[in-house]
């Protein structure tokens, strides 16, 4: 199309009547220059022109925009005909509109949590490296050798860093708060290829320097984005620091799940400085410390299994614990820690799983209103052949409708889809694995989603248009075609509802499990404590005004919980969890303690080093021997400790948990070199929020210059773990009703379409004298095969959609078969009432009248 | 071609312009009025003709339709191909 033709054809359009009157005044001149010059009269000059109407038609279309055109005209007649039909509009857009925006939240949560970028620069150059242990086949964290030994392959590495997130008491600006601090070796910025915004990164020089780096949301929270930041002093644990640089918006630390996000950066050297006490102060070189992660970045042309290659020739080489090893993982599978990587894929793909159900039911769904409709729009489309339209014309115009059918559900799913993402980030949908996500609205994720949407439901009408456009196709095929939806729908409802009986059999069983323990009137504080002396009176304190209180290093029950090696005889080490408590723990807890006594006040420094383990570290480690009086040693301590009790087992709900207990150590945390991060647990009178404002003042009057303790009740705190189990419980039960709803919808539509399509034929049958009953129940049969086939075609996606979610969701029960029939006959049981409900009205109806009409 | 040869010599309207080659070819050659309108409003949105409304020789108001110089152009391109054309063809019928 020329420019000149383009001008003409936009002034076509916009002044269209002005248009339009032109052609028709150059052929009145032309006709009447005919008449003038030939004398013919008006007739004979028309007759020799030819049809005037059809050539101002063939002008005007010359300056039409071709099919740009008549899309648009399409576009404009499918909105008129959602316009005029509200309640086809709104049972076909408004199930798609919603399936579409919960799968569009879910890719953008799968983005977020598997593909979003770090923002480390050329991410396929970075390997995570962790210790693991062949024998457990866990994953560790490592120590400072590892760190040398790792980032000592100079021929593979460019530049390797370890590093290790804390929380600490940060003073900003006259206000101290709780911030996650990275503590980074020299190369940190430089084997992670990220670029400050503003200022500088840490360099080697740094490396005992009072200098630190802050993260973008810390510069845009506290400092506003000013410039001023360089240079301001700020005080971390009370030692004054300097800012030196910014790091860019995307850069969040290379772990997602490690805590809150790092605030700022500064030097592992100030280990020591930050934790005066610890019993690591030699970590640098000590292979038992292993508290660091680790990343190498790989020099160009170097791959990770080269680098794994290298790490194999090293460990073969020297003479480290053997029962170790080191493992690279290119960086894109270490955004969090490898051991959850593969459950949550799983969790992941099974919301995927259910929310592409829900667009499938959807889409099946909207099938059937068409074809319905594709019925009642019989008569237009012989009127429009009748006239002279093409199929191929109709089937275009078809097709466009369903887009802008398809169109509206989408963008109606957008603010479904950013609703479902804002409750996903309220969601603490693991428990071990808690991610700090980026779940902003992600137009990327958002236009995947919706495009695919576009596209389904696009496919979802070509049949139906088909149907619709080519004419004279029998009535019974077009209801074949129907019940065929239905079926599927039914199907896809089976295949969900399954799922959702099976959490929900779970959910109600766990219920009913004993913990272990009594979370019920517990209040959880976390908080950090200057000293020991600090700990005592805030135990002295709180117990004054509660039931009881007690202190614990993690939470109970903890999945975020330490390992620790112990050893019963020399040489044998054995893996354990294990925990620093308070005394009183044992009381506040309701643990049962079996055999021998808790953790007392009088377990401080200097007194006899004792422990208590509960009765499965007592099975594993003396093999059901009563373990009261055996001592044992925990890694790293110069001297053995005493059993003085066996506590009852505790189940932990969460996901990746094992089924039995978890073999579990307790020591006295005042015989602990350092307390500083606790939480406290608190039996309180009341409701136990309603104690949070005590423990803050009594808090705040014993460290004032920390930030204030952050609290929630032990109760939610361990259901959290069944969180996973529970948003796929509500998932798909939610889905699953959409899709009966649906499906019964489809039923009850498609009987009551046959019974009008068939009213001459009852109406007969009526009149020689056949029974209603006997006629209704007729339809009902149709009903039950409709929902017995859908039922039955539905099972084999159920058992794979139950399998899938007993590796999503650990935990999960079996689909057994009197689960199978019970919801196989429910859906028959709705598929028959809905029919005979459809049916119900020939009760009602008078042969006479109908045949008379007829 | 033949409508914009007859434009070479100045605007003219779609009437005055079926006249023309009807008249030059010596009554050999009739545009058909029906192809006629299509083909301007063709060579138009091609950007090779220019229109605008005028008054007739009889008073009426018509639409008188001239060359662009983008017709100029196509006109010669079209003149040449043809003679070469036309040269071709005679000589192949010549030594038949």
């Amino acid at each position: 199309m020329s420019f000149a033709g383009i001008k003409l054809r936009w002034r076509a359009l916009v002044h269209r009547r002005q248009f339009n009157q032109e052609v028709e005044d150059e052929i009145a001149f032309h006709l009447a220059m005919r008449e003038e010059k030939l004398g013919l009269d008006p007739l004979a000059a028309r007759a020799g022109f030819g049809n005037r109407a059809r050539a101002g038609e063939t002008l005007r279309e010359m300056r039409g925009w071709g099919w740009l055109e008549r899309l648009w005209q399409d576009i404009r007649y499918g909105l008129r005909q959602l316009r005029l039909n509200p309640g086809f509009t709104a049972g076909a857009i408004l199930p798609l509109a919603v399936a579409i925006g919960c799968a569009a939240a879910i890719l953008t949560l799968t983005d977020a949590v598997l593909f979003r970028p770090t923002g480390i620069n050329n991410p396929d150059r970075v390997a995570a490296v962790y210790s693991f242990s062949p024998a457990t086949g866990r994953y560790l964290s490592d120590s400072y050798p590892d760190f040398r030994d790792a980032a000592s392959l100079t021929g593979v590495v460019d530049s390797a860093a370890a590093y290790l997130r804390v929380s600490f008491n940060v003073r900003l600006n006259e206000s101290t708060e709780s911030r996650s601090i990275e503590l980074v070796t020299a190369d940190y910025f430089r084997a992670a290829g990220v670029i400050p915004v503003l200022g500088r990164a840490l360099t080697p020089e740094d490396d005992s320097a009072p200098v630190a780096v802050a993260s973008y949301a810390l510069w845009e929270s506290r400092f506003a984005r000013s410039p001023s930041i360089l240079g301001s002093a700020i005080r971390i644990n009370g030692a004054p620091f300097t800012i030196v640089g910014v790091m860019p918006p995307g850069y969040r630390g290379m772990l997602l799940d490690w805590g809150d996000p790092p605030s700022l950066w500064t030097s592992l050297k100030h280990f020591n400085q930050f934790f005066p006490a610890n019993t690591a102060k030699d970590y640098e070189s000590r292979r038992d410390v292993q508290m660091l992660m680790m990343l190498a970045r790989l020099r160009p042309g170097v791959d990770v299994a080269q680098y794994q290659a290298a790490l194999e020739v090293l460990a073969a080489r020297s003479p480290t614990n053997p029962t170790r090893r080191l493992l690279a993982l290119p960086s894109a599978q270490a955004r969090f820690f490898p051991a959850y990587r593969a459950p949550t894929i799983r969790f992941l793909w099974m919301l995927l799983a259910v929310s592409l159900a829900a667009v499938a039911i959807a889409c099946f769904n909207l099938a059937n209103l068409l074809m319905a409709r594709s019925a009642a729009r019989h008569r237009e489309m012989s009127t429009r052949i009748a006239v002279g339209a093409s199929r191929a014309r109709l089937l275009q115009q078809l097709i466009v409708e369903h887009a802008v059918l398809a169109g509206c559900a989408c963008a109606l799913s957008v603010p479904v889809a950013i609703g479902v993402t804002d409750w996903l980030r309220t969601v603490q949908f693991t428990y071990i694995f808690r991610p700090t996500l980026d779940l902003s609205t992600d137009w990327r994720a958002l236009g995947t989603g919706m495009a695919a949407g576009l596209i389904t439901a696009v496919l979802a009408g070509v049949a139906p248009a088909f149907k619709t456009a080519r004419l004279g196709n029998s009535h019974a095929s077009r209801a074949g075609l129907r019940d065929l939806f239905v079926c599927a729908q039914v199907a896809s409802a089976m295949a969900v509802l399954v799922s959702a009986a099976v959490l929900a059999h779970t959910l109600h069983d766990d219920g009913k499990t004993r913990l272990g323990y009594d979370a019920h009137g517990v209040l959880l504080g976390s908080l950090d404590l200057p000293n020991a002396a600090a700990a005592a009176k805030l135990l002295l304190d709180v117990r004054s005004q509660a039931e009881g209180a007690a202190l614990a290093w993690v939470a109970l029950p903890t999945t975020m919980r330490a390992n620790t090696d112990v050893q019963v005889q020399p040489g044998a080490w054995t893996n354990v969890a294990f925990n620093w408590v308070s005394d009183g723990y044992f009381d506040v807890l309701r643990i049962p303690i079996l055999e021998g006594r808790g953790i007392l006040a009088t377990d401080e420094r200097g007194s006899q080093p004792v422990a208590v383990v509960n009765r499965a570290a007592a099975a594993l480690l003396w093999s059901g021997e009563n373990p009261l009086g055996h001592r044992l040693r925990v890694r790293g301590e110069q001297q053995d400790r005493e059993v003085v009790g066996v506590a009852e087992d505790m189940r932990v709900r969460a996901l990746g948990q094992p089924e039995s207990p978890t073999p579990y150590l307790f020591l006295p945390l005042f015989q602990r070199s350092v307390i500083s991060g606790v939480t406290i647990h608190v039996r309180t009178p009341g409701p136990p929020l309603a104690f949070a404002g005590s423990l803050r003042q009594i808090f705040a009057r014993i460290a004032p210059e920390t930030a204030p303790p952050i609290v929630n009740t032990l109760e939610e705190y361990a259901g959290a773990g069944l969180e996973p189990m529970r948003v796929a419980a509500q998932a798909t039960a939610a889905v699953s009703l959409l899709g009966i709803a649906l499906a019964l919808a489809g039923i009850f539509a498609s009987a009551a379409y046959r019974v009008t399509q068939q009213k001459k034929e009852i109406a007969i049958r009526l009149a020689i004298g056949a029974r209603p009953g006997r006629v209704i129940r007729g339809f009902a049969a149709r009903g039950l095969w409709i929902g017995a086939a859908g039922a039955v075609a539905g099972l084999p996606a159920a058992l794979w959609g139950v399998s899938l979610l007993r590796s999503a969701v650990t935990g999960a029960g079996v689909a057994g078969p009197g689960l199978l029939i019970a919801t196989t006959a429910t859906l028959i049981l709705a598929a028959v009432a809905a029919a005979f409900a459809a049916a119900a009205r020939i009760a009602h109806l008078q042969p006479s009248d109908i045949l008379r009409v007829q | 071609m033949l409508v914009l040869k007859t434009l070479a010599r100045g605007a003219k309207h779609g009437y005055a312009i079926s006249e023309t080659i009807f008249e030059t070819s010596q009554e050999d050659l009739r545009v058909e009025e029906g192809a006629l309108y299509p083909a301007l409003h063709r060579l138009e949105l091609r950007g090779l003709l220019g229109s605008e409304w005028g008054l007739s020789e009889n008073n009426r108001r018509a639409k008188y339709y001239r060359l662009t110089p983008a017709g100029r152009k196509a006109l010669a391109a079209e003149a040449a191909r043809w003679t070469r054309m036309s040269v071709a063809i005679s000589r192949v019928m010549g030594t038949a």
